[in-house]
Parts: C-alpha cells; sequence; structure tokens
C-alpha cells in the first residue's frame, strides 16, 4: 500500500488533485450546509430548529433565511449558511431579482429565474459527481466485460471487435434521442447510461489489447493445461493482469464524463430542470446575452472538477505502471 | 493482405451494422403512441408519423423493413423530412459543406499548432517555460468546448451566417482539445524518439543537433500522429454540434439537433448513416497515409 501510495505521488500534482477531488465530494455532500435557504440553527418564537437546511420541518415550510430575518423577536436568533440561499428559491424574501450582477446580496449573481448562482454552483457539484462516477461505473463493466470476451475465442473477438468499432463510430446524439425515447422521463441514470454507451468501445479496445497479450503468457497456458475453465481463465487468470487500462480510464473518464454532462445539459438533452447543473448554467449565460457571472463561475467549477480528475488520473497511471 | 485492403474489406461489416444498430432503435423508438405525442409540437403530427411508419415498413416484420430501408438508402434516397417534407438528401447536402470545413479546418489548425508545440516542448525539456506551458496546456484541456466558444463569443467573435471569421473562431474553439492532446502525444513521442539507440549513434558519428532532431527524431515522432487522425474525427465530428450550435453554424450539427428536438426520424437516420461515412472515410485516409509515410510499411504484407 504505501509503495503504491509512493508511487501514485511521484506524478506531479497528483496529491493536489486527490486533495482538489476530495473537497469537490465533501462540498456535494454538504452542500446543504453551504447553500440553502434555511438557517443552519435558529431560535424563532421560543422554537429551536438545529439544522432546518438539512431537516427542512413543516413549520419553516413557507420560510427562508430573508423571511425570517425580518421577523426576529427579541431573543431569537438565527445562524444562515455561507450562501443563505437554496438552488431553487425563485424570489428569496419575496423580492425577485432576475439577471442581478455580482452584488454584496449575491455573490455571483442571479440567472434570469432570479435563483442564485452561487447556491446553484454549489448544488452543481452533486449532479456532476453523480453523473461523471456513475457513467464511468457503467462503461467500465461493460468495457471490461467485451473486451475480455474478445480476447478469449477468435469468433468471438471478431464479432464483438466488429461491435467495438461500430461503437467507436456511432453518434452520439441519435443515441441520446434513442435513450430518451424509450423512457417517459429523463433523469440523471439516463444521461450517465448515453455518456457510458459513447465510451465503452474505447476502454473495451484497451482491455481486448491488454488481455490478448496476457492470453500469450506462460501462467495462462500453465492454467489451461491444469484444466481450469475459460471463464476462470478469464476472471482469475487474465482480468488482474489487463486491468491497469481500466483502472486509469476510470479516474481519467470520470473527468471526461463531467464535460460530456456540461455539453449535453448544455444543448439541452441532458440533466432535466430544474436540477442544478453546470451545463445549465452555461445554456443561461448563452440565452441571456453572455452575462459574465453566468458564463465564469460554471467554467471555473468544471475546469476544476476536470483538472482534479486528471491528476488522480496520473497518478494512477504512475502508480500502475511497471517499476523500472 | 495489406492492412490497408483488410481495412477496406471490414469496412461494410461495419457500415451494415451502424445501420442495423439505428435502424433497431428506430424501429423500438416511435412504437409507444404516447410517447410520439410527447416528442410532437414541432410540426410532427400523427398524420405524418402513420406515413412515416408506412414509408419505412415500420409495422411490418424487423428484417422486411430493414431490407427496404437498405434498398432505398443504397440509392441515396433517406425519405423525407418529418418537420417540412423536404427531401433529407438535400437537407443533409445543404449541411454538410459548412460541418465538413469546419471539422477540415480544425484538424489543420490541431496539426499546424500541435506538431511544432509538441517539438518545442520536447526540445528544451526541463526548462521553465516548458513547464509552465504544458501545465497552460493541462488547464485548458480540462474547459468545456461550449464555455469556450462562448468566451470567445463575448470577447467579440463574428456570430452566424457563412463568414469566414466565423468559421474559423468555431474552428478554433473545436480543435482546442485536440491541440492540447495532439502536442502531447507529439511531446512524448519525440522525448522517446530522442533517447532511442538510433538517435545515439547519429549523435556519435558527429550529426548536427538540429539534424538529429529534424532528420532522426523527427520523422519517427511524426508517424504516431497519422494515426490519431482517425481517432479524432468522430471526436471532431460530435464536437461540433456544440460549436454550430454556440456560433450558429447550419451545419451537420445543428441540423441533427433540430431532428433530435423534434424527432424527426428521418433525418436522425440519414445524419447517423453520413456521419458513420465520414467517421470511416477519415479512419480510412490515416491508415492509408500511414502506409505512404512509413517506408517500412510500403508493399509489406502481413
Amino acid at each position: 500500500m504505501s509503495r503504491s501510495w509512493k508511487r501514485f505521488s511521484q506524478a506531479r500534482g497528483a496529491r493536489l488533485g486527490l486533495a482538489l477531488l476530495g473537497g469537490l465530494i465533501a462540498l456535494a455532500l454538504f452542500a446543504d450546509l453551504a447553500a440553502s435557504d434555511l438557517p443552519l440553527a435558529a431560535r424563532v418564537g421560543a422554537h429551536l430548529y438545529l439544522l432546518p437546511c438539512v431537516t427542512r420541518p413543516a413549520a419553516l415550510a413557507s420560510d427562508d433565511n430573508q423571511s425570517l430575518a425580518a421577523r426576529l423577536g427579541p431573543h431569537d436568533w438565527l445562524l444562515a449558511p455561507p450562501v443563505p440561499y437554496g438552488p431553487y428559491a425563485q424570489h428569496p424574501g419575496g423580492i425577485t431579482r432576475v439577471l442581478d450582477p455580482p452584488s454584496h446580496r449575491h455573490l455571483l449573481g442571479t440567472d434570469d429565474r432570479g435563483r442564485d448562482v452561487a447556491a446553484r454552483l454549489i448544488h452543481g457539484t452533486r449532479i456532476a459527481l453523480a453523473v461523471g462516477p456513475l457513467a464511468v461505473a457503467i462503461y467500465l463493466l461493460l468495457g471490461t466485460l467485451i473486451g475480455l470476451l474478445c480476447a478469449l475465442g477468435r469468433t468471438g473477438d471478431l464479432v464483438l471487435g466488429r461491435a467495438i468499432e461500430i461503437g467507436l463510430t456511432f453518434p452520439t446524439l441519435f443515441l441520446l434521442l434513442a435513450i430518451q425515447g424509450m423512457s417517459a422521463t429523463a433523469s440523471l441514470f439516463e444521461v450517465g447510461l448515453a455518456i457510458a454507451l459513447t465510451e465503452w468501445p474505447h476502454l473495451a479496445r484497451l482491455v481486448r489489447a491488454d488481455a490478448l497479450k496476457t492470453m500469450a503468457s506462460p501462467h495462462v497456458e500453465a492454467a489451461r493445461a491444469m484444466g481450469a475453465s475459460p471463464v476462470r481463465v478469464a476472471l482469475v487468470h487474465v482480468l488482474p493482469l489487463a486491468s491497469s487500462a481500466a483502472l486509469t480510464t476510470a479516474a481519467f473518464g470520470v473527468g471526461q464524463a463531467v464535460l460530456f454532462e456540461t455539453a449535453l445539459t448544455f444543448l439541452g438533452f441532458g440533466v432535466p430542470p430544474p436540477l442544478a447543473s453546470w451545463g445549465e448554467l452555461l445554456s443561461q449565460a448563452q440565452a441571456s446575452g453572455l452575462e459574465p457571472w453566468l458564463l465564469v463561475p460554471p467554467t471555473v467549477a468544471i475546469a476544476l472538477t476536470v483538472i482534479a480528475c486528471n491528476l488522480v488520473g496520473d497518478g494512477v497511471r504512475k502508480m500502475l505502471e511497471e517499476p523500472g | 493482405m495489406s492492412p490497408l485492403l483488410r481495412r477496406l474489406l471490414l469496412l461494410p461489416p461495419t457500415l451494415l451494422g451502424i445501420t442495423l444498430c439505428t435502424f433497431l432503435l428506430l424501429h423500438v423508438a416511435p412504437g409507444d403512441p404516447a410517447e410520439v405525442r410527447a416528442g410532437m409540437g414541432r410540426g410532427v403530427t400523427p398524420e405524418s408519423i402513420a406515413a412515416f411508419r408506412a414509408e419505412y415498413h415500420l409495422d411490418e416484420p424487423l428484417a422486411t423493413s430493414y431490407l427496404h430501408w437498405l434498398a432505398r438508402s443504397a440509392r441515396l434516397d433517406f425519405g423525407r423530412s418529418l418537420l417540412d417534407g423536404q427531401p433529407v438528401r438535400d437537407k443533409l447536402a445543404a449541411a454538410l459543406p459548412a460541418t465538413l470545413s469546419l471539422a477540415l479546418l480544425a484538424v489543420a489548425l490541431a496539426y499546424l499548432l500541435a506538431v511544432p508545440l509538441g517539438c518545442a516542448l520536447a526540445a528544451s525539456d526541463g526548462k521553465r517555460w516548458t513547464r509552465l506551458t504544458t501545465s497552460a496546456l493541462y488547464c485548458l484541456y480540462a474547459l468545456p468546448t461550449a464555455a469556450v466558444g462562448l468566451a470567445a463569443l463575448f470577447a467579440g467573435a463574428p456570430y452566424g451566417g457563412r463568414g469566414a471569421g466565423v468559421l474559423f473562431a468555431a474552428a478554433s474553439c473545436l480543435s482546442l482539445a485536440a491541440i492540447v492532446k495532439l502536442s502531447r502525444y507529439q511531446r512524448g513521442a519525440l522525448l522517446s524518439a530522442l533517447r532511442a539507440d538510433w538517435v545515439r549513434t547519429a549523435r556519435a558519428k558527429g550529426a548536427s543537433p538540429a539534424r538529429v532532431l529534424y532528420r532522426h527524431a523527427l520523422r519517427n515522432a511524426l508517424l504516431p500522429m497519422v494515426t490519431l487522425l482517425g481517432a479524432e474525427l468522430p471526436a471532431l465530428l460530435s464536437g461540433s454540434v456544440i460549436v454550430e450550435e454556440v456560433f450558429g453554424i447550419h451545419g451537420l450539427g445543428l441540423c441533427g439537433f433540430d431532428a433530435v428536438l423534434a424527432r424527426d426520424y428521418p433525418v436522425l437516420l440519414g445524419l447517423t448513416t453520413l456521419g458513420a461515412v465520414l467517421t470511416l472515410a477519415g479512419v480510412l485516409v490515416a491508415d492509408a497515409a500511414y502506409g505512404l509515410l512509413d517506408p517500412r510499411l510500403r508493399g509489406r504484407s502481413t
């Protein structure tokens, strides 16, 4: 373990990437504490509320930070989150501010429906970090399985090799339509599935090449001579040696999947509204006449996520490289 | 059998497979009436859907309807758009030049910039500016294309129409990721070539550093770049959807975008086929160029 960690850290910036990714994951997990329309803790009319931003008590259903602050009694107090707005709250405090530039009230301004950009940015971390790993998990399974099957037999290779090639040239847009067409509602899962279905052939090709190389090695021949079944050969003797491409792809893949999700949502085929996605902010930037506060924050957030994933990917590749 | 011939022979099955997959999707997709209703709005009516299903024999067994479609497509007849009744072939023909010039310009830009950049980075490896440049490229690679395009528009890039300025701006945005990727490959390939035995031999024989770099190392390091062309083309073609949307260029990408929004199946089917043909042609060109450029592969059979 410690040797792996040492090799991982040898890649420049790998530790930085890991820290960055950890921070982003923490932000996604605790998004409700960082940006919410309800306070972290409050005492309103002799009632003590702890973390109403997470529990969302029914008594505060029609309230937000601003309305609560306005009706605080003499012994009441309120601790608002750093960003005192929720990602969906349209008119905090009953005041509509559409496309407001950044100010002390809204640090990153508001979008075309008066929602706080900072809050949507923070909650967008959740979408990005949900869709990315989901897509990667699906295509890791699919790509590794098909790559391995290719290496097992000549006929399988001929057929599945064509399948890989078809997958590599298959137009993404049509695939999306088909997936959207077959189910009634668009959801995170479908976006992940669409990304996975366009990315698996790339991985399958890499796994196939590695697996074919491993199949020719003496220990596989020995296992076969001892009567191991093809499944056992594939899973026990070939897969561990052919999995480095898969593991490296997994790390880089999350970043690529985040970019992909952004692009899809930007075009309007991705995460459905009103979910807060970074791609949706970009499409608002386009629709609103290129307001910089709608363009720059999501761009920086996406770039940071992708850079973090790629740095971790560099580390993983270094870790799996054969020493010497 | 030469590798090129092998490729050519494998081309038809791949193309058939792609059309079969698309057709399968088509066969299942518009079946549910509720879902057809959901996809309406932009001029697609139940009547046009019914006419479309009859025209494509979609209510007959899959094999029959596929063969019908295949026979028609072989004559380059992809039917009519559900939206405006225009022949799909005319629609595609109108959109093709914009996308093709966009993709070709992007490829040209990518190679013209990435190859010298990669070489410069490899030739002065370890210097401070190379490290800074590498980091900058690393960050550029993480930017979403849509954001780059919007930033270009914000900075005053032209929008819409058929002007050369729009095309150039769009192609630059499209080629950005490819530039970073290719220059990284070029740098890596040149560095490993510079460490090779034959380079040491050339140096020992007294060849000048420039001769060693350009004559011995670069020629070998350029070869893998050519194969990357085949891998980059599909990415550029699907990336052009976003760039065309951002810059308002009426190419295949925007055509497909509209077709998806309106569920205009005949257009999508034609588009898929055309996209596959373009991609396969690109891969084939890359393979052929590889064979031509590498004297060791010329006339050799494997």
